[in-house]
């Protein structure tokens, strides 16, 4: 009886049509919303690449017809800020130095102390995780004074290295919980096989710990880079204005005051502010979700 | 104890009452920037805050003690009255729409879909931009004379008016689209973990039970997801209080005041106007807000998990 | 055996494919499970057993071939209108419903009366002997218990075929004993057909009606339990069942018989497959618990003394590792016995008890 069936019975994968009603909704609904979130990055270029006259004429969405590049040039070296006109060149190199050490000391001091907590449980420990972490909830703004008290103590206010220890400080809480919680994960036999060979503390992290960590400190870059160019606030209150951040003089650009609006410079000068973070994003792809995800899941 | 007393024992620590401060010796040491920045920082500098509130502390603290006074005039003040409505509208829609956007969305691309890493970079890219950023691409798309109001006028519909950000009674709303465009992403990707936590075989069952996906969603999945709900919105509620970046770019807290939020109040009390116990007594009042949703949160999370 | 191929199987798959891109899973699969009967699907990880059970239940969709339940082709018909129930190893039962909850959520939804709801839980309930936990959630209940409102959940839905994902895999093992025989029981008492997938050869002797052995998605062998493990078919098979592994030794067959380094076996009594005797190179498999030690051992067709290397004493029986020239034979004694390293014994091998295995195809002579 087998062999009697017919083209009409059932036999072999259950045929979808492409296009069912199921099909249409959800791809469709995702393209919308695609389109949505997509949108503001689109007219940013877009914008950036038209002539004054044009933005003052057309329409937002609509491809510029004459491309210029002078708006992305002119917001790079010769936009002004209120109190110089040199363009974001100066902001970006400071973001550069502000940025690369930060990185490195908030990462290397809480990589320490994820491994010092998760592997040498020490009394008290814990309690000073548990402030830790209620410190990442806790609103800057109660912080930030009392930290201005203390860099003009030790002679850091306004100077780089304020911001760097500013920086390293609040990006404390997240990134030890991501380092505690990844070392917490590592099978425990390795450490302790580590300290019956003889090793000590530091011999266990750099010889056993380090070279099996690589893929969270990759996250714990991403993570860092992404927050500390990103940074507004801080930049702000410590340091003094020929060190501000990019993100600062590109507010300074685009609200200062004076002068005609150029729309066009403003929208250069936003995407090249934007474009370290979001060439760390799209580069990294899974370990910035990865990163994220960890940091906040968890917390 | 009598075991110390044996001559022939050198590990004296090793039989010795549990205080054992050179144990561990290394690992403390490495600990003393968290323990400085835990004690230092976290605890001593709120508290700092906390009691330098109760001056009369302008240009510099000064330890002149003038009880409530100062959060007498902060609510007293129209514009800290408008930031605290704004916060409060603001943290409520931005809480409701960032869960319903954020699991809309992960639900969505939980489908088994094709390109599904293409709309995850998609909706998560602006989470990656700064809210300077942010904030200056819609100031620009919601420019009334050139952004959308002017495009769909240009259409034909000559009367549409859509200018948030230069409308008082609208402003903050133009902020929480500028909101909810960078951070529902991440939303997302927390509730898409969350989705792929859920055991694999309970849809199996369900699908066996002949239960409908809305159904199972609603009914099993979204009750499963109660611990990442929660922390999700502890965390999108602790970055509320700390608006200020996108308000700063988009609107200044115009038109007028309309826009304010406490974080901006408390940073120009503190290094505009000179009026540094005003700004403490603003900051106190956001942490007392966050100690609300956070010392509930706490207890749930960690004080439960100690008796279960 | 013959009693459960009747004219109209319970389940038929004809001609099964599945791939996952380029990946055959299951190749050209073909099986009949009869009114009733027990089948265990049985393999080590990865062999397609789970996948298979997959496309009965209907939870993956088939890239070829067609499935039949009760001589319906259920082939594109979604789970729930196939006619079975489901047991899953993690239990997937519904967190933040009670058991009573849990068994009766599915019914609901097809809008069933909740008289007649009611009923089957209480029966339900009554069978697996839940009735006391019905208004607990799933936290409160232990392994064994969750596992018996998983299967409870399958039992409420009144199906013909009932569907086994390695229902007692997350369970320690005196438990899994306990539930092994409750689902024995309930299988003789409900009289339904059960496909039962598994990696533990225990579970599948102790239950099943037939077992098929699978590999790289193509079932092995398929028979009872009896047979399986008294004529392996290939090597893989006689490998994989038996709690101690057969003792594997190469040689070749002529028409005296086995002959290797240590061994010479005329094949009397040994019951040839399909086309007989094929002389060649052949490998020659003796389970441990069919060699044969002491005075006994003087009577058979094969004797010869071995010197002990290692004595594993398991309680009721002892393992042997010894030598027999270069050979290395195990076999079991009793576990009163009390043989020390270097001690020798006479061994025997009965050709009847032995299987012989073609070297290049693995497949039993």
């Amino acid at each position: 009886m087998a062999d009697t069936s017919t083209a009409r019975d059932p036999n072999g994968p259950k045929p979808k049509r492409l296009l069912s009603r199921r099909n249409i909704f959800l791809y469709g609904t995702l393209g919308l919303i695609a389109c949505y979130y997509a949108l503001p990055l689109y007219v940013m270029i877009v914008t950036s690449l038209k002539g004054m006259p044009e933005i003052r004429l057309g329409n937002i969405f609509s491809p510029p017809v004459e491309v210029t590049f002078q708006p992305w040039v002119k917001a790079w070296a010769e936009a002004c800020t209120g109190l110089n006109c040199d363009g974001l060149s100066r902001g970006f190199l400071n973001s550069v130095i502000i940025t690369v050490p930060s990185v490195l000391l908030s990462i290397a001091i809480a990589s320490v102390n994820g491994y010092a907590l998760a592997n040498w449980r020490f009394k008290g420990a814990n309690v000073f995780f548990t402030i830790l972490i209620f410190g990442a909830f806790i609103p800057y703004q109660v912080m930030i004074y009392p930290l201005v008290i203390i860099l003009r103590e030790l002679g850091l206010y306004s100077s780089l290295w304020g911001l760097v220890l500013v920086h390293t400080i609040f990006g404390m809480p997240i990134l030890t919980l991501l380092f505690r919680n990844y070392f917490t994960s590592l099978p425990e036999e390795l450490f302790k096989a580590a300290r019956v060979d003889g090793a000590g503390f530091w011999g266990i992290f750099l010889k056993i710990m380090l070279p099996m960590s690589v893929p969270i400190f990759v996250v714990a870059v991403i993570l860092q880079i992404t927050g500390i160019w990103n940074d507004f606030l801080f930049g702000v209150i410590y340091t003094k204005p020929a060190n501000y951040p990019m993100t600062v003089q590109l507010n300074n650009i685009v609200n200062s005051v004076q002068g005609v609006k150029e729309y066009n410079v403003n929208m250069a000068a936003t995407i090249i502010t934007a474009l370290v973070p979001l060439t760390v994003y799209f580069v990294s792809g899974r370990l910035f979700v990865r990163g994220i995800a960890a940091g906040a899941v968890k917390g | 104890m009598t075991t110390s007393e044996n001559p022939g024992s050198i590990r004296r620590s090793a039989s010795r009452a549990p205080f054992r401060p050179f144990r561990n010796l290394s690992a403390k040491f490495a600990a003393i920037p968290m323990i400085l920045t835990a004690l230092v920082v976290f605890v001593g500098g709120t508290l700092w805050t906390v009691v330098y509130s109760f001056t009369n502390s302008r240009l510099l603290p000064k330890a002149d003690w003038v009880g409530f006074k100062q959060y007498d005039r902060l609510w007293g003040t129209r514009r800290w009255q408008v930031s605290i409505e704004n916060l409060m509208i603001f943290g409520v829609c931005s809480l409701v729409l960032s869960l319903i956007i954020g699991f809309l969305l992960a639900a969505l691309l939980d489908q088994k879909i094709r390109f599904e890493d293409t709309f995850r970079t998609i909706f998560l890219y602006p989470f990656a931009m700064s809210f300077i950023v942010t904030g200056l691409a819609w100031q620009w798309i919601l420019n009334p004379s050139l952004g959308v109001q002017n495009v769909v006028r240009n259409l034909g519909w000559e009367s549409f008016v859509f200018d948030p950000l230069n409308t008082s009674s609208i402003a903050i709303y133009g902020i929480l689209i500028a909101a909810l465009w960078q951070g529902t992403g991440f939303i997302m990707c927390l509730m898409l973990a969350g989705l792929r936590g859920i055991d694999e075989d309970i849809w199996k069952a369900a699908r066996v039970d002949g239960i409908p996906t809305w159904k199972t969603y609603v009914f099993i999945v979204i009750p499963m997801m109660r611990p990442v709900f929660i922390t999700t919105l502890v965390i999108i509620a602790a970055g509320i209080v700390k608006v200020y970046d996108l308000v700063v770019a988009q609107t200044s807290g115009g038109p007028g005041i309309a826009s304010e939020v406490p974080a901006k109040y408390v940073y120009e009390k503190m290094f505009q106007s000179q009026n540094l116990a005003q700004g403490f007594a603003a900051s106190t009042m956001m942490l007392l807000a966050v100690l609300i949703v956070l010392i509930p949160w706490a207890y749930l999370e960690f004080g439960g998990k100690r008796r279960g | 055996m013959a009693s459960h191929m009747s004219a109209d199987p319970s389940v038929s798959i004809r001609d099964l494919d599945l791939r996952f891109g380029s990946t055959e899973v299951l190749q050209g699969l073909n099986l009949d499970i009869g009114e009733g009967e027990f089948l265990v699907l049985l393999g080590s990880s990865g062999c397609g057993k789970s996948t298979l059970l997959n496309c009965i239940a209907g939870l993956l969709d088939v890239s070829a071939g067609e499935i039949h339940i009760r001589g319906r082709n259920v082939t594109w018909d979604e789970p729930k209108d196939r006619g079975i129930g489901m047991v899953f190893q993690s239990y997937a039962l519904y967190p933040q419903m009670t058991v009573r909850g849990n068994l009766s959520f599915g019914l609901k939804q097809s809008k069933m009366a909740s008289a007649e709801i009611d009923k089957r839980v209480a029966r339900a309930a009554d069978v697996l002997q839940i009735e006391p936990l019905l208004d607990r959630k799933p936290a409160q209940l232990s392994g064994g218990q969750r596992q018996r409102v998983a299967i409870g959940r399958a039992l409420v839905r009144d199906v013909d075929v009932f569907l086994f994902d390695e229902p007692l895999s997350n369970l320690d093992a005196k438990l899994r004993a306990s539930l092994r025989v409750e689902i024995k029981r309930l299988h003789q008492r409900l009289k339904n057909t059960m496909i039962y997938v598994t990696h533990d050869q225990v579970e599948a002797m102790t239950l099943a009606d037939r077992i098929a052995i699978m590999k790289d998605g193509v079932i092995q062998q398929l028979g009872s339990p009896n047979e399986i493990y008294r004529s392996p078919i290939n090597r893989y098979v006689a490998a994989f069942i038996g709690s101690s592994s057969m003792n594997f030794i190469s040689g070749m067959l002529t028409a005296d018989g086995f002959e290797s380094d240590d061994i010479r076996l005329r094949m009397e009594g040994y019951a040839f497959d399909g086309v007989g005797q094929q002389n060649g190179a052949v490998e020659l498999g003796v389970r441990p618990e069919h060699i044969v030690s002491g005075e006994a051992a003087r009577s058979l067709p094969f004797n010869t003394e071995v010197v002990v290397d290692v004595v594993e004493p398991m309680g009721s029986d002892t393992q042997v590792w010894s030598s027999m020239g270069s050979t290395e034979l195990r076999f079991r004694v009793d576990g009163q016995s009390e043989l020390s390293p270097g001690d020798r014994i006479q061994v025997g091998i009965d050709p009847a008890q032995a299987c012989l295995f073609e070297v290049t195809s693995e497949q039993r002579l």
